[in-house]
């Protein structure tokens, strides 16, 4: 407190004063808080019209933030793998499967030497999941013999049966050896059907085109923000006005605001980045199947989904205090006459 | 005056006590688009305590210039405006609060009321930012809801009740602190003839029961009746001060001499 000479006519002028003038005391945190709550609950669609601004601004910018980290994610895994399987070791199934090959092919020749009758029951009760056709085409690999020949085969001599299930299990093995391996480059493959580039060049355009997209979506998001927050106090600069008429401090009004936008703005933030997250996951889940799971960077989505609650929760409160900041400063009148 | 000693126990030979509002060459200046308009040229008037006064005019007078620059809502370009002897521009912005929540009631044309809180809680408002605490804010409110014949409708919103309704909870939402000035800014221009009637009343009422200071600014003849002084603004300046004894003589041709006031 400086003694200027201000403050020396204020202290004459109280002390000359019947009436005594004091200071309005500063109302608790409880109190506004209190008053704020009431008036976001009273106030629910109007507040839930202004959140749902913020949720759609910040689900926009964390879904291009994932997506973009789920991409780079993607891109790592083409480059390591960390595929477990060595070529030796598809070599050696390999192999195998082609013995088996010709033990099924022996086999079957040996049996019809015997020349069994083939039994009907068989083929209604065989428990092949699929029919050997089916079989063939899902593996790719063709079989011992033609899938007419086998099953012929089967019906007739049931030992046959259990020969080719062993031909049959180490098919699915190599199989799904080839499949882990190849993954990278099936990845690779359908990253460029959707249009995501892979050459060193053409990732650093991409790069800046993504950083355009961030910058647009803050900007969306900015513009959002705060032109709802501007919004929805300026409409309540009358309220502001009556308020300082019945004794409310400056402080008091900006607390008021401060509390109801820093409730909105986290709430808000909150539910867009989850529905933001959710969203680039499903779309990603839709381009690239179960590749999307391979190599979610979680690390780097936490911290987009930080960055989004930084930016959002800033937004709301900033764009709350400055116009309830400018209408607490203002003469009541002011306030109340204010052309919104 | 009897109310003096009660309002100023400490002081009571002062001279301060005997006006509630005085107002000093008091000019106001608004900038209009490079122009500027002179709403009030010096207007010099003193109200005295428990005095019910109507200030009167056409639109665009300066009348509700005036009315803001004597309840503090806004702040004179030139001249003083000392409300109980202390003169506003000297304070800062928290007695400045102090001042509005304890000294000045408002009721306005437009009722003000918070349209999120019941009428129970709009009246306790005042006092909670006085600082008193809520049960004892919540009995007071409700008394004084009953006072204006409110006492059924505590819990209702403003959107809930009818305009005299709401003025009602704006006047007493007005006494709320006991204030020593109660400010109206055209409190019946929003209701219809009757409702006005009652609300003009009910001012009446508290005036002579609480012996508290009543400034009106209106437009509404019936006003004319009860109160004690009438200040007629014009272009800026006061055009004359009618006391109520000059009315009474005058009572034959009011209505035409205020009529010619008016259009």
């Amino acid at each position: 407190m400086f003694y200027d000479g201000k403050a020396m006519t204020q202290a004459v002028n109280r002390s000359k004063s019947a009436a005594g003038v004091q200071r309005q005391p500063m109302l608790p945190l409880s109190k506004a808080m209190e008053i704020a709550w009431k008036s976001i609950r009273l106030r629910l669609s109007r507040s839930l019209l202004v959140t749902s601004g913020i949720v759609l601004a910040l689900a926009f910018l964390m879904s291009i933030l994932t997506s973009d980290a789920m991409i780079k994610g993607m891109r790592g895994w083409i480059e390591h793998p960390g595929i477990s399987i060595s070529k030796e070791q598809q070599q050696v199934l390999a192999d195998s499967l082609r013995r088996q090959r010709t033990a099924v092919q022996e086999a079957v020749a040996e049996s019809r030497k015997k020349a069994l009758k083939p039994r009907e029951r068989w083929k209604a009760e065989n428990d092949f999941d699929k029919s050997l056709i089916e079989i063939q085409q899902e593996l790719g690999i063709p079989l011992p013999l033609t899938a007419p020949e086998l099953e012929s085969a089967m019906s007739a001599d049931a030992d046959l049966e259990g020969i080719f299930r062993s031909w049959l299990e180490s098919a699915r093995q190599l199989k799904a050896m080839q499949a882990e391996r190849t993954a990278p480059q099936r990845l690779a493959a359908l990253m460029e059907k959707n249009g995501v580039p892979s050459d060193p060049v053409q990732i650093q355009q991409s790069r800046i085109q993504t950083r355009w997209m961030i910058g647009l979506a803050l900007l969306v998001a900015f513009v959002g923000i705060l032109n709802a927050m501007l919004m929805s106090v300026t409409e309540r600069y009358r309220e502001i006005g009556t308020m300082k008429c019945l004794g409310a401090l400056d402080g008091f009004i900006i607390k008021l605001f401060l509390i109801e936008s820093l409730f909105q703005g986290v709430v808000g933030t909150v539910v867009g980045v989850v529905l933001g997250l959710l969203l680039s996951l499903v779309a990603t889940s839709i381009s690239y199947g179960s590749f999307a799971w391979k190599n979610i960077p979680w690390s780097e989505i936490v911290s987009a989904g930080g960055v989004c609650l930084v930016v959002g929760v800033l937004l709301t409160v900033g764009g709350a205090l400055y116009p309830s900041w400018r209408a607490a400063r203002m003469q009541p009148i002011e306030a109340m006459r204010a052309d919104v | 005056m009897a109310a003096t000693t009660e309002h100023d126990p400490d002081n009571a030979e002062s001279a301060l006590s005997e006006y509630t509002v005085r107002t000093i060459d008091v000019k106001r200046n608004y900038k209009m688009g490079g122009e500027i308009i002179h709403a009030l040229k010096g207007v010099t008037i003193s109200v005295n305590r428990g005095e019910y006064i109507s200030i009167m005019g056409p639109s665009g007078s300066g009348k509700s210039t005036l009315f803001n620059m004597i309840g503090g809502l806004d702040k004179p370009s030139e001249g003083k405006v000392y409300i109980d002897e202390v003169d506003i521009a000297q304070l800062d912005s928290y007695e400045l609060a102090w001042m509005r929540c304890h000294k000045i009631g408002y009721i306005f044309q437009t009722f003000n009321l918070m349209p999120v809180q019941t009428a129970l809680e709009n009246v306790m408002l005042p006092m909670i930012f006085a600082g008193m605490n809520t049960a004892e804010a919540q009995d007071k409110a409700a008394e004084i809801l009953k006072r204006v014949e409110l006492g059924h409708r505590l819990m209702n919103r403003p959107a809930e009740m009818s305009g005299g309704q709401q003025q009602r909870v704006a006047i007493a939402r007005a006494f709320a602190n006991d204030p020593s000035i109660i400010l109206a800014d055209e409190p019946t221009g929003n209701l219809d003839l009757h409702t006005g009637q009652l609300i003009i009343e009910l001012l009446h009422d508290l005036n002579k029961e609480k012996g508290v200071t009543i400034i009106t600014a209106t437009h509404d003849h019936k006003m004319l009746a009860i109160s004690d002084r009438i200040i007629w603004i014009r272009d800026g300046r006061v055009d004359r001060i009618q006391n109520r004894e000059d009315l009474k003589i005058e009572v034959g041709t009011i209505q035409g001499a205020g009529g010619e006031q008016m259009h």
